[in-house]
């Protein structure tokens, strides 16, 4: 019977271990690239992720052109949409990601301070963020270095500033935006910051200008192709996971946009799914991109592209585009700059292609 | 845990009879668990695609079993055994139940290695830090030998362990303090300190081997002079066994074993520490019969632990130490349970 119970004991012990396990895995992404800080934080599971476009698309000002003060409303707290004065156009900008640092440089508009991902020690080449101040990690704001900037608004996601106490304090230095979180709903949230920006015109010719130059792109492609678009695989190297981009990411996104197709393990509204390297073989697009964030040393990339499989890989063993792409920019660019930028190098990989 | 430590009664003789049978049963779950190894992973195969894989009929499958499957289970059965031997040799020569290789300083060397080396000096992955990670165990031990040379009390059972704890608690703060100021070395060492078995470069592995091999032949040649430590110092040189020298040369056959597993794939502490309970409790501690037995469950636990973690958590995988804790400890709570009531039974 003391065996029993002993038996019993050590099985829950196990039990309670594995649970443990499993619940601080699933706490990383959510985090958003907390703690750890080699995530890029685009994560997959992040709560309300199912609710981002219904919460995208409730954000925004319906102020009249250029009018300010305007209220904006915008992600106050987690999941909930508040409202945000803004008094009068903001000159003095907090961009609290790349994403939002891209979005201010596309309206020809210097930032006074940004912040970025713990784990980027420079910004992506394309973001030339001239004087402003670099306030390091977001996830570890300096709230009084902020305040002594003398902000007139912040930017960023609520994805980024994960903590609904954080997202208080920020407001109560300076107005704040916050949109839902980076990626997929790149275009919304350009439109949202230029709405609290007073610069909705501007936005707008951009993303036109984007409209025209993805269609345009996407028809080289498939010249480039014998007329049919190729199906292209998005894969990318990351700290302890590799990944196949789905459709709800960034560069998902651009690539719907321009009408190429995905292969079926990428063919999935999500904003990517994880493989093993012996799962390499998914990534079966008559393309295959591919990018590596932080170290490579850090990844599974060299035990992969220089592993037995990769020949095995669809495009590889086909002939097909295979091709290393910047990852600062195609997965990290998540704005109008860096989608204009992927779109130059989609036109340049496709002109070599042919 | 007095009644864990090592020393042969009358319930040892009795146990050795069991030696063979223990060997043997393991010696075919092994045999059992590497085929396992070969066949399962995060990449689901048919039969019939295995089938063809394993006689190279099919490219894919080929490629899995013999490319990455392969190499990674060679690393598992010479990790396995060689933290297993390395903890039958730190428990006799501490004469401590609860010592393992981490106790002498040998994974807290490796880690405070790579942190530096990838924080300050800006080393990557594979060979390198293989490299560096046995440097550092090697460095550590020797300063743990050194320390406890000196104390008053000179090279004693209770000078190693004292100055194995404290030499880690303070390599601990290092590598806490790189760790959290330097978010590139975090990535790396976040991955290496759970432990995973993946060999930086497979052609490593002829030469851990060959470093394997002398440490376990080392092993067994101390294995006597180990017996006759468990009497005491007094005892022993009696006995004519030269008793600092049989520590220093069990110091250097415990950095190679498990100076090798680590460099190679981690701390896996946990196997060192508790495969040596489990073959004492199936064989009794003569050493010689636990370095056999503890070299064939090491890479048992930490071979099954591996096939476990490939599956639980697909297509991702469980690293190979988590695992190997989860599924060990309710094993090894089972097996010291039982030998304590069987100690009971029978006084």
């Amino acid at each position: 019977m003391r065996r029993m119970s002993f038996a019993a004991v050590s099985a829950v012990l196990a039990v309670g271990l594995v649970l443990s396990g499993c619940s601080s895995s699933d706490e990383k992404p959510k985090g958003g690239g907390g703690a750890g800080g080699n995530d890029s934080g685009i994560a997959t599971g992040q709560e309300g992720f199912a609710n981002v476009r219904k919460l995208t698309a409730g954000l925004g000002s319906d102020a009249e052109p250029g009018a300010f003060p305007r209220t904006v409303k915008n992600i106050t707290a987690n999941e909930t949409i508040g409202e945000t004065e803004i008094p009068a156009k903001p000159k003095r900008i907090i961009a609290l990601d790349t994403g939002e640092l891209d979005n201010l440089l596309s309206l020809d508009i210097q930032p006074i301070a940004y912040a970025h991902a713990d784990s980027m020690s420079s910004l992506p080449d394309y973001l030339d963020a001239g004087d402003a101040v670099d306030l390091g990690a977001y996830e570890q704001l300096d709230l009084e270095q902020i305040k002594n900037l003398e902000p007139d608004l912040i930017i960023g996601s609520s994805l980024r500033i994960d903590d609904d106490n954080l997202k208080k304090k920020l407001q109560e230095i300076a107005p704040t935006v916050l949109s839902v979180r980076p990626g997929v709903v790149w275009k919304e949230n350009f439109t949202l910051f230029a709405s609290a920006l007073g610069e909705e015109q501007r936005a707008a010719d951009l993303l036109a200008a984007y409209d025209a130059r993805v269609k345009q792109v996407g028809e080289d492609i498939a010249a480039a192709n014998g007329g049919e678009a190729p199906t292209v695989s998005m894969l990318r190297f990351m700290a302890g996971r590799t990944r196949l981009y789905g459709n709800d990411s960034f560069i998902g996104v651009i690539l719907q946009d321009a009408g190429i197709k995905r292969p079926a393990a990428e063919d999935i509204a999500e904003l990517a799914t994880e493989i093993s390297p012996e799962e390499i073989t998914r990534a079966e697009g008559d393309w295959l991109l591919w990018g590596t964030y932080g170290d490579p040393s850090t990844t599974d990339q060299a035990k992969i592209v220089d592993g037995p499989l990769w020949s095995e890989v669809p495009a590889v063993k086909n002939g097909g585009v295979v091709q290393e792409i910047p990852d600062d920019i195609w997965y990290l660019g998540l704005g109008v700059k860096g989608a204009m930028l992927v779109l130059d190098q989609l036109d340049e990989i496709a002109a070599h292609a042919k | 845990m007095s009644d864990l430590a090592p020393s042969r009664t009358a319930q040892d003789k009795n146990h050795t009879s069991h030696a063979p049978l223990a060997v043997t049963v393991s010696a075919v779950l092994l045999v059992l668990v590497v085929i396992l190894s070969l066949v399962v992973g995060s990449r689901v195969l048919s039969a019939a695609e295995v089938w063809d894989g394993l006689r190279r009929q099919d490219s894919v499958a080929s490629a899995v079993i013999w490319q990455l499957r392969f190499p990674r289970t060679v690393l598992g059965l010479l990790v396995g055994a060689a933290l297993g031997a390395a903890g039958v040799l730190a428990q006799s020569v501490t004469r401590n139940p609860l010592a393992d290789p981490g106790l002498l300083g040998i994974s807290s060397g490796a880690s405070a290695a790579i942190v530096i080396g990838t924080g300050f000096l800006g080393v990557g992955g594979g060979l390198p830090l293989m490299l560096l990670a046995l440097g550092g165990a090697g460095l550590a031990t020797f300063a743990v030998f050194a320390f406890a040379q000196r104390s008053a009390e000179g090279l004693t059972p209770v000078s190693m362990t004292l100055a194995g704890m404290a030499l880690t608690a303070c390599l601990s703060a290092v590598v806490s303090g790189v760790v959290l100021l330097n978010a590139q070395s975090m990535d790396q060492y976040r991955f290496w300190v759970v432990g995973a078995l993946t060999a930086p470069h497979n052609n490593l592995l002829p030469v851990a081997g060959a470093i394997v091999l002398v440490g376990a032949v080392l092993a067994f040649a101390l294995s006597g002079s180990l017996n006759a430590l468990a009497l005491g110092d007094d005892t022993a040189s009696a006995l004519g066994v030269h008793v600092v020298r049989t520590r220093v040369v069990t110091g250097v056959a415990i950095v190679l074993l498990s100076g090798v597993a680590v460099a190679l794939s981690g701390p896996i502490g946990f196997v060192g520490l508790i495969i040596p309970h489990a073959a004492r409790a199936l064989v009794g501690s003569n050493v010689r019969h636990m370095l056999a037995l503890s070299a064939i469950l090491g890479p048992l636990l930490l071979l099954a632990a591996d096939v476990i973690g490939r599956v639980v958590v697909r297509p991702g995988e469980l690293q190979v130490g988590v695992v190997t804790a989860i599924v060990g400890t309710p094993v090894f709570i089972f097996l010291t349970r039982r030998t304590r009531t069987g100690t009971r039974g029978r006084s």
